[in-house]
């Protein structure tokens, strides 16, 4: 079993250390090629658009300058000049049009990717539960993902789309040049060469590792800054301002200094660019003037040709910047692909799923040893506990002890090295699908969807009926609030359940719980952060929903311990206090000292 | 379009004339290099040979060439302008938030706040550098190149300036009509990106449930609903490009046309016509570009705004005291002392305002994506995206009028980045609701994203009358928490966490503990006598010294502040030791260290007081933490004064319990003012007081009023007590 450790998405240090791999990162890709072989015909519909754009961009100078040019003649009639005028005209009208229709249509599809795109990160991150319960506390790692698609979005839209479409148009110049002169064209392609692949090798070169350095400095302001707003009180009974407003002042002066060398390297790039395109109209000039002076009808067209390069600056300036962007994207999308190489390792091998015939009778750990991979400490050796149906059983212990670990190991989401986990004397492994059924969780903060109370309720169980879900609602003592609320259960609870207070977003969590029904309930430390009255209040609430169900409790006050059937204190991975707390509290002086500290007992 | 707080910095004027000078020089260039190119062509025209070309071939590449580089030099100055402005405003607005202290912070929001100061600046550097030389381009530019054309020919200078007016129409009906589209479509909008994040994070709750398959299609669905929503968003904001695009080609066309005419009539000269026709797309470019770039440079427009907001914010002033600090004999008199949390004026209005200029600023991208040519600004509208995951760390909303400090981190420790998500309201009701009737009626207008803050508001006023109430609904705008404990506090509506008539005598080396339920107050008394909470009214005698408030710098070089979550630093275990005492030698640093019970784990770790910690406060248990809290206060023998905050709130038992015999003996010879809930401290001090709502209730030695049937039982009663001794007959 692979470590997990955390993936460390924040930091660029792969890239900052040297140039990046590409191909590496491109090769074995899940997030990125495959949705480009997708809706061909719709692609192939946008590279069309985008490139006839600038067709008619160019058409549109090139017939004007002839209309121009012929006018010039002074012909007999208008009808000399009837197909430039309403050429011009055409391509007048085609380019904004096309623009309009490849932007709808990029964007559409783009959009299009992006619902797949969802679907397929969370699919993916579903089907890891131990990463999904390590970060779940943070979270910032899985909004981060979140953020990865939306870059995922821009790497189409700003890098590949106008990348594809100036190649396209540089293919499509050449040959029309070649119709007429191939030397010109040869000329014009080496040119076009120097602005399409030089150019921007040169920009990747150089942005390559810029971005990815940026974004450290970027990152160690923000937790520099971070720490010392929250550390504020400190600074300010030190007074010691400067200091103060200089943190995080170097890497601000160092990612603006970096910045503005990107800029200048941008400005006279683009200069560059700019200058070659000046070359290629004298060139175009010179060329005219020696190979089109031969007849005036032909010297009509020597306006045309220059003027029509100039519209063609726009289709490959950018070609520069959306290759020297690729690193920023790149980042996304090895952290996309990191994930996916994570947790296909960890797929484990399948289990023949079983079902519990009947009601749960007993939960076993029969000598379990676990640790994170090899090498690390084990948190777990030779650990074993029996729990009888409808029992209470508190976990104790320092933090580190691997108390959340056994809830892991107990759900099925970690494997220890040695011994079993049962339930009726059936291996954990093999109830995957009953899981649910099973287990009911709560943890340190539960998570509340942006959706109405009803709905968070009915999470477990969707067909429960409103009846019910008042019924647990009133189990949990929500019942009277929630009814004083004008829209009842049907009130949002706004992101995050900031609506609710934390002890109210704990029971009403429980109210899940309470619904489903689930006959094993395991606790990771749901009043943390929480008052001593409201501890009080939540736990005793949940020793009264529960009354006929296993708990599991892993919790760090003893207040509301006299309610277990046993206790259980962790140290160095196994059991070092084990007994009924009433029991313990007469026997083991230490366990009375602490439970007459946590409950604040002042008689000595 | 121009910000005009953007005219108080300095050299802006000068900034100003020399992008006007450029952009003067830019139009000079580009008729220089149309001229050039058109004498090119008609010297082609007339069949003349080569080295008839080298003259107007030459102007037309110099003045190219001039073009481009004032272009670098543009640009040069411009960015060098954005880098100097935000150069300078760093530091003011850090000096800023270090004056208005932890409660100023707290009351704005620490993660936004950070937010402001990093992003923000960002935003801010980008909107100066892009919108200066842009607008004089625009300004100069045009009017430039029209007057070229009027001289070559009238009609063609007639058809582009006809032209204008109708691009600025259009430009502002569909832009409008767009912005309008966007704003009403962006509760929805944002509703359904966020429900992607939001089904994300809550994915292990999902699998928990047994549920996450059920929500894969539900991801789907919602997604495909925000693509058509998105699309029919950017279909107007496109429909507004199309215009714009479609009227600068049509004038194009149109003139060359015109212009073909009247060469066939013989009324106008090749060049002149030639001319016109290679300036008119000249004539539009400045204004697409600035109309492009409107809308992109909004966030940091926003941006400045915010940071001129903090920065005219009023400052609390600090007096100078003449002082030597604690000593066993010191006094201190503390009479009819009260505070309530500062109504901002700004805060409705700021609330009220942010969601409106969220919103428009999320049109305004939606529009910027579809508006942007040549890849400018080309992105798909990350309207939520970016937001939704901005939003847990500018959680601030709930934090702002709780006890001035509750950002409470996780027990984990992992701080960093994510601050404002783990951030909580101190989750046990610290945040005194709306009392319950006002939180129904706040309820009645949830539905709409922006009227939402104006109803509560409102409502909540409306129906409580009472200024306090008035004042908990400015101070926190945005959630509106329910009560469930009825009745009791509807009686009193009392600002949450205000302090109210307090009387307080403190004398020598005593030992005070400050209990009571949540949001009574312990915390704004502990950030009063801190200095970073100034009182509206009472008096305070030190050592017979009159005080307006406890902001002296005399006073706080004594004072020692640990909260919940001690600030830890990303640096070495010495250097976060020695943070108030920085010339420590490294023997007093061990020796504090040794005596604050670091000296086991020190002795684990391989570099022992040199190892690295901090950044995001990895490798750091809660309790670490609050050793190396304590090193800091025994180093330094000078701060006689400590004031805890609920040190042990997030500890277990067990780490409690060690922890408090570490602190017992550094909490002689000191004066201990010691905020908690965890009622074992009482057993360790001279004095308690109780607060509710507010104010004292109970006052005395703890064995004086324990067991007398008064509040200070009834607390004890509420949080439980030992509940095993009487079970000791079973």
């Amino acid at each position: 079993m692979a470590a997990p450790t955390p993936p460390d998405t924040s930091s660029g240090e792969e890239q900052s250390q040297g140039r990046t791999n590409y191909l590496r990162i491109w090769h074995k890709d899940h997030w990125f090629w495959p949705y480009l072989k997708q809706n061909k015909g719709l692609l192939a519909l946008i590279f069309f658009l985008g490139t006839i754009t600038f067709v008619c961009a160019a058409g549109l100078m090139f017939t004007s300058g002839f209309l121009i040019n012929r006018s010039a003649r002074q012909p007999f009639n208008i009808f000399a000049v009837y197909v430039p005028v309403v050429l011009t005209r055409a391509f007048g009208i085609g380019r904004p049009s096309f623009k309009y229709l490849e932007r709808i249509k990029s964007h559409n599809w783009v959009l299009q990717v992006v619902s797949k795109l969802r679907v397929q990160l969370y699919r993916t991150l579903s089907k890891d539960a131990a990463f999904l319960t390590e970060h779940e506390r943070t979270g910032s790692i899985l909004g981060m993902l979140a953020d990865d698609l939306d870059h995922l979005e821009n790497f189409y839209l700003r890098t590949i789309f106008p990348t594809i479409v100036a190649y396209l148009v540089w293919i499509v110049v050449t040959i029309s040049v070649g119709v007429f002169s191939w030397t010109a064209s040869l000329l014009l392609f080496v040119l076009f060469a120097l602005v399409l692949i030089l150019i921007p090798l040169v920009s990747l070169a150089f942005s390559d590792g810029l971005y990815a350095r940026e974004k450290a400095l970027q990152q160690s302001q923000y937790t520099k800054v971070t720490e010392s707003y929250l550390g504020l009180s400190d600074w300010v009974i030190t007074h010691r301002q400067q200091e103060f407003m200089e943190t995080g002042a170097g890497e601000f002066a160092a990612a603006l200094a970096s910045q503005a060398r990107q800029k200048r390297f941008e400005r006279w790039r683009n200069c560059v660019i700019q200058m070659i395109f000046a070359v290629m109209a004298v060139g175009l000039l010179v060329g005219s003037d020696l190979t089109m002076t031969s007849s005036k009808s032909l010297a009509d067209y020597s306006a045309a040709v220059v003027l029509a390069l100039f519209p063609l600056i726009d289709c490959f300036i950018v070609v520069a910047q959306a290759v020297a962007e690729v690193p920023l994207y790149t980042d996304s999308l090895s952290h996309l692909n990191d994930l996916s190489d994570r947790v296909e390792s960890r797929q484990l091998e399948p289990v023949v799923q079983q079902q519990l015939s009947g009601p749960v009778q007993t939960v076993d750990f029969d000598h379990v040893t676990f640790s994170y991979g090899p090498g690390q400490p084990a948190l777990l050796e030779d650990f074993s506990l029996h729990i009888k149906a409808g029992e209470k059983v508190a976990l104790l212990g320092p933090s580190g002890e691997g108390k959340t670990t056994i809830l892991q190991l107990l759900l099925g989401d970690l494997q220890p090295q040695s011994g079993q986990i049962l339930v009726n004397g059936v291996s954990v492994a093999a109830l995957q699908e009953q899981r649910p059924d099973i287990f009911g969780y709560l943890n340190q903060q539960p998570f509340l969807f942006n959706t109405t109370i009803a709905a968070n309720v009915r999470l477990g169980a969707p067909e429960a009926s409103d009846e019910q879900v008042w019924a647990a609602l009133k189990a949990v003592r929500l019942g009277q609030l929630v009814a004083a609320m004008p829209l009842g259960i049907d009130t949002p609870v706004e992101e995050s359940g900031q609506r609710l207070s934390g002890g109210q977003r704990q029971r009403l969590a429980l109210a899940r719980i309470v619904l489903k029904e689930n006959p094993v309930i395991l606790l990771d430390e749901p009043t943390i952060g929480l008052d001593p009255i409201t501890e009080r209040q939540l736990m005793s609430m949940v020793f009264k929903a529960c009354q006929d169900r296993t708990l599991v409790w892993v919790t760090h006050h003893l207040q509301g311990l006299e309610s277990a059937d046993q206790v259980i204190f962790l140290e160095d991975g196994a059991i070092a206090m084990q007994g009924r707390p009433a029991d313990l509290y007469r026997t083991n002086p230490r366990f009375r000292e602490l439970y007459r500290l946590d409950v604040g007992d002042l008689s000595r | 379009m121009i910000d005009k707080s953007l005219f108080q910095f300095a050299g802006i004027r000068r900034t100003l004339s020399l992008l006007a000078l450029l952009s003067i020089g830019q139009g000079l260039s580009i008729g220089g290099q149309a001229s050039g190119l058109t004498w090119v062509l008609v010297q082609i025209w007339n069949l003349r040979g080569l080295n008839s070309l080298l003259w107007p071939v030459l102007v037309f590449f110099l003045s190219f060439g001039l073009r481009q580089l004032i272009e670098v030099a543009k640009q040069h100055v411009a960015t060098r302008y954005a880098d100097q402005i935000v150069a300078e405003l760093r530091p003011r607005v850090q000096r800023k938030v270090f004056a208005l202290g932890p409660a100023g912070l707290s009351q704005r929001g620490t993660g936004s706040t950070v937010t402001m100061l990093i992003d923000g600046l960002d935003e801010v550097k980008t909107y100066i550098f892009t919108v200066l030389p842009k607008m004089m381009d625009m300004t100069f530019i045009p009017v430039m190149v029209l007057l070229v054309v009027l001289t070559q020919s009238p009609l063609s200078a007639l058809v582009l300036f006809l032209m204008l007016p109708l691009l600025f129409f259009f430009m502002a009906i569909l832009g409008l009509a767009a912005r309008d589209r966007s704003n009403k479509q962006y509760a929805q909008f944002q509703e359904l990106n966020t429900r992607f994040v939001d089904t994300i994070l809550g994915l292990p709750t999902l699998k928990m449930l047994g549920v996450n398959q059920d929500y894969e299609d539900e991801i789907f669905n919602v997604s495909e609903r925000f693509r058509k929503r998105t699309m029919s968003v950017i279909r107007v904001a496109l429909t507004s490009t199309f215009a714009l695009d479609f009227f600068t080609t049509l004038a194009i066309a149109i003139v060359a046309v015109f212009l073909g005419n009247d060469l066939i009539n013989g009324s106008i000269a090749l060049f002149p016509a030639m001319l016109s026709l290679i300036l008119a797309p000249d004539y539009f470019l400045p204004i697409r570009q600035f109309g492009d770039d409107y809308h992109a440079t909004l966030d940091g427009k926003n941006a400045l705004g915010d940071m001129m907001a903090l920065l005219d914010q009023p400052e609390p002033e600090r007096r100078n005291l003449d002082w030597d600090g604690w000593q066993a004999d010191s006094n201190l008199e503390i009479q009819d002392l009260s505070f309530a949390y500062p109504v901002r004026d700004e805060v409705e209005s700021a609330g009220v305002g942010e969601g409106a200029g969220v919103s428009r600023d999320a049109a305004g991208r939606a529009i910027a994506a579809a508006q942007g040519t040549a890849g400018d600004a080309d992105a798909v509208p990350a309207v939520g995206g970016t937001h939704a995951a901005d939003e847990p760390q500018v959680s601030g909303g709930p934090q702002q009028s709780t006890d001035g400090h509750s950002l409470v981190t996780e027990a984990s420790g992992e701080r960093g980045q994510d601050v404002g998500a783990q951030a909580d309201v101190h989750p046990g009701n610290d945040q005194k609701p709306v009392t319950g009737k006002t939180g129904r009626a706040a309820d009645t207008g949830m539905t709409g994203h922006e009227s939402a803050q104006e109803t509560i508001a409102d409502k909540v006023i409306a129906a409580t009358g009472g200024k306090a109430a008035e004042q908990q609904a400015q101070a926190a705008p945005t959630p509106v928490i329910f009560s469930d404990r009825d009745g009791a506090q509807a009686a009193a509506p009392i600002q949450t966490g205000a302090l109210e008539g307090l009387n307080l005598s403190l004398h020598g080396y005593t030992k005070l503990a400050v209990i009571g339920r949540s949001g009574a107050g312990k915390s704004t008394l502990v950030n009063l006598l801190a200095g970073f909470n100034i009182p509206q009214s009472g008096s305070i005698r030190l050592d017979g010294k009159r005080l307006e408030s406890f902001n002296a710098q005399a006073w706080q070089e004594h004072i020692s502040y640990i909260p919940q979550a001690p600030y830890i630093f990303n640096g070495s275990i010495a250097d976060n030791i020695r943070f108030y005492v920085q010339n420590a030698d490294d023997q007093a640093v061990m020796q504090a260290a040794d005596q604050a019970g670091l000296g086991d784990w020190l002795a684990s770790l391989s570099e022992g007081l040199e190892t690295h910690i901090g950044e995001g406060n990895r490798g750091i248990s809660g309790g670490q933490a609050q050793r190396i809290a304590l090193a800091r206060v025994i180093l330094d023998k000078s701060r006689r004064i400590l004031l805890f905050d609920e040190p042990t709130a997030h500890l277990d038992i067990e780490t409690e319990y060690e922890l408090k015999q570490t602190l017992l003996p550094i909490m002689e010879d000191h004066l201990v003012i010691f905020a908690t809930h965890r009622l074992h401290w009482l057993a360790d001090v001279d004095q308690v007081i109780m607060l509710d709502r507010g104010r004292i209730v109970a006052q005395g030695k703890p064995s004086e009023l324990i067991g007398q049937g008064g509040p200070l039982d009834q607390l004890i009663d509420e949080m439980g007590g030992n509940q095993i001794d009487g079970y000791r007959n079973i």
